[in-house]
């Protein structure tokens, strides 16, 4: 990838592009066609509403959460950036990186014009779905100080999921934005939120949460409004877990639109120069500076040759490269031209 | 923090940190280095790590641990003295759920009926928030029956983890007898005040959730009723065993950018929760790294071309390592004073294993330097 060579973008925050780069940019996106490794590029996600991005812990999603926003918006499209938080009262690891750490309340903060923040949090939804189920504010109030229903919506498995999902549709009903990017948590606990509309809906058929799951089963899957991003790194475990999840997130009904393999180093050795290096450290194990460096690279080369041997090229692959010694946001911008220059 | 003198006294050992810092290798490693000292160990994963799984020769799912067999752990030359034993399990939500209603269900009847209301299906089904609840159930269950002497606990990553901790609170609050009668059939309401308050829940309720769940849900929970009262118990029971001194809490971390910050925010919801996390423990660390050769000055010796070639080309890798290894006894040194000063012991470093691609080496390679740590 040569993004990782581009000159560092400039000191000031690139939060409003300029017009003839974000004319530039979004013909790039409509009419691109990816990269030459498959898929129909990063483009297959820009003319969807909702995009859900995922992957194991640890891997940077948030970042490219963060950078998927950036870059869109740097397109001229408007966009609200989401996370899935337990609670509203933690810092927001997402709006962090748009420099809204601890946003007040739960409403949407504007970050620039076109681009806002929001968190989606089990206690948001309740209030949401009470306020639309009773009406009257006063009720709304009665009801969320009675500790018995409180209670009972924190606690009872499964209510906090339906919360968080009550106020993404009611978002994707009301708010105006070309595109709902969300941070949802890590894979494991991905999956559960996303298979969670199809168990509901069957058991609560009515009444306002059914009727509401509804909407989001039919409008998570459908490849024409929503896809998935799954985000990993160029190990191993990581590496063959999006194999998987991909598959479990497609047998959701839930479309991966593009895998982003992140932080991907760059190699300045020939691979008869890596073998020869490799041999004469096994053979000798001298105690060497940089030699789990090294061990590091090649597993991440390694690493890479799977993901594009197996992870299925129904999805869009591409690169973010490591970016060593920059701070989270400045990461953040970086990635953000990368995703744009790959459509 | 001296981790080999926890792994051989303690009864329960919670790890937990954000995704991928090697919680569930770093678990295993020191459930092994318990049976070491032969000891019972268990070590119960939330979240399902297929490769270890794999290593270990034991299934994903199953519906009991498994015990390691001694010629899997014979193959990287660990022997376990008398006593020593090695389970595992990949806790499996439903069968945690199916033995809740088994054993606290007055009669094989009631554990029936439970299962047959469509409720109950979907609870089972629906595997969001159930993890959390049922590996505090299973935690009490093991630890009742003595089987183990210890149990390490490997939770699920970043923000999930804390729902763990919460869980066995978050359940004595739902299983409260007051909000239960809330949603308990009319006619078995006692006071015309409770029968006022349950309308307007149950008003709200059928108005967001419809009529036919309203009832489905009470008919549930008049079911499940019954259970209600063991369950909470086994609930304060699993918070009191966490609170004492049985149990002790490591937090994970690993030295990558804002990893203090990750790990200073796991000691302080433990401490929210009214407990103590005892330590830190770096993980995948140069910390302890001393004395290596930089690389140019093996390029003399080279055997060929090539070798001398790569050599001088890993010169920017030798020097990203050496500052890492610095950063990381920086990174070490804020963990100790920054547990200390929570009140716990301090910190520890795990080395980076270059042969980390094989789970097994990894493992009996962790297990030493944590049985080292005494």
């Amino acid at each position: 990838m040569k993004a990782a060579n581009r000159e560092p973008a400039s000191g000031e925050p690139t939060i409003v592009p300029d017009r003839a780069a974000t004319v530039e940019a979004s013909s790039r996106w409509i009419s691109g066609s990816g990269r030459a490794n498959g898929g129909a590029g990063v483009t297959a996600i820009w003319d969807r509403r909702l995009v859900l991005v995922t992957g194991k812990g640890g891997v940077g999603k948030t970042a490219v959460t963060a950078a998927l926003a950036r870059a869109a918006h740097a397109a001229g499209k408007r966009v609200m950036v989401a996370e899935v938080t337990p609670d509203v009262h933690t810092p927001s690891p997402v709006l962090s990186l748009f420099g809204h750490p601890r946003p007040k309340g739960e409403d949407p903060v504007d970050i620039a014009p076109r681009l806002r923040g929001v968190r989606l949090a089990p206690t948001s939804g309740h209030r949401i779905l009470l306020r639309k189920a009773l009406k009257v504010g006063l009720l709304v109030d009665t009801a969320l100080k009675s500790a018995a229903l409180t209670r009972f919506l924190s606690a009872a498995p499964t209510f906090p999921e339906i919360g968080i999902l009550f106020q993404l549709v009611t978002l994707l009903r009301d708010a105006k934005d070309d595109h709902l990017i969300v941070d949802l948590p890590a894979t494991g606990h991905a999956v559960s939120l996303v298979s969670l509309p199809k168990t509901v809906v069957r058991v609560i058929p009515s009444g306002l949460i059914g009727e509401s799951l509804s909407e989001v089963l039919a409008k998570m899957s459908d490849p024409k409004h929503t896809r998935a991003v799954v985000v990993t790194l160029p190990e191993q475990l990581p590496v063959s877990e999006t194999v998987e999840l991909v598959a479990a997130l497609g047998a959701q009904g839930l479309h991966v639109g593009a895998a982003v393999l992140n932080r991907v180093p760059s190699t300045p050795f020939l691979p008869t120069e890596l073998s020869a290096l490799r041999a004469w450290i096994d053979e000798n194990n001298p105690p060497l500076l940089g030699a789990k460096e090294l061990r590091k690279l090649e597993r991440a080369l390694q690493a890479k040759e799977t993901f594009y041997a197996q992870v299925p090229n129904t999805a869009s692959r591409s690169e973010l490269p490591l970016f060593d010694g920059l701070d989270d946001r400045q990461v953040v911008e970086r990635m953000a031209k990368v995703l744009g220059e790959v459509s | 923090m001296k981790l080999g003198g926890l792994v051989q006294s303690r009864q329960v050992i919670v790890t937990c940190g954000a995704g991928g810092v090697g919680k569930t290798t770093s678990s295993a490693a020191m459930a092994l280095a318990a049976a070491r000292c032969g000891r019972r160990a268990l070590v119960l994963t939330i979240d399902p790590a297929r490769r270890l799984a794999q290593a270990l020769g034991i299934p994903p799912t199953g519906s009991t641990p498994v015990h390691i067999d001694a010629s899997i752990l014979g193959k990287v030359g660990i022997t376990l003295p008398p006593g020593g034993e090695l389970h595992a399990w990949m806790l499996d939500p439903r069968v945690v759920l199916e033995s809740v209603v088994d054993r606290f269900a007055p009669n094989p009847e009631m554990a029936t009926k439970i299962r047959k209301t469509k409720l109950y299906g979907a609870l089972s089904e629906v595997m969001a928030g159930l993890q959390e609840y049922t590996a505090a159930e299973a935690l009490y269950e093991f630890v009742e029956t003595g089987r183990y002497d210890l149990i390490v606990l490997d939770t699920p990553p970043s923000r999930n983890a804390l729902d763990f901790l919460d869980a066995p609170r978050r359940l004595t609050r739902f299983l409260d007898e007051r909000t239960l009668s809330m949603f308990a059939p009319a006619e078995q309401q006692a006071s015309a005040i409770v029968r006022a308050a349950s309308k307007v829940v149950m008003g709200a309720l059928s108005k967001a959730f419809g009529e036919t769940f309203t009832h489905d849900l009470q008919e549930f929970l008049g079911a499940f009723g019954t259970l209600f009262g063991k369950m909470r118990i086994h609930a304060e029971g699993v918070r009191n065993l966490l609170r004492s001194d049985k149990s002790v809490f490591i937090v994970l971390a690993s030295p990558e950018l804002g990893a203090v910050e990750e790990a200073m925010f796991f000691q302080r919801r433990i401490a929210e929760l009214g407990l103590v996390s005892r330590g830190f423990v770096l993980n995948r660390s140069y910390a302890t790294d001393r004395d290596l050769a930089k690389p140019a000055d093996l390029v003399a010796g080279a055997p060929s071309k090539d070798v001398a070639r790569a050599l001088a080309k890993l010169g920017p890798l030798a020097t990203i390592e050496a500052a890492r290894a610095e950063e990381h006894r920086l990174v070490l040194a804020r963990l100790e004073t920054a547990s200390k000063s929570g009140g716990g012991d301090g910190a520890m470093a795990l080395p980076y294993l270059d042969q980390a691609i094989d789970d097994l080496p990894a493992l009996e390679a962790l297990s030493t330097t944590i049985l080292a740590n005494v």
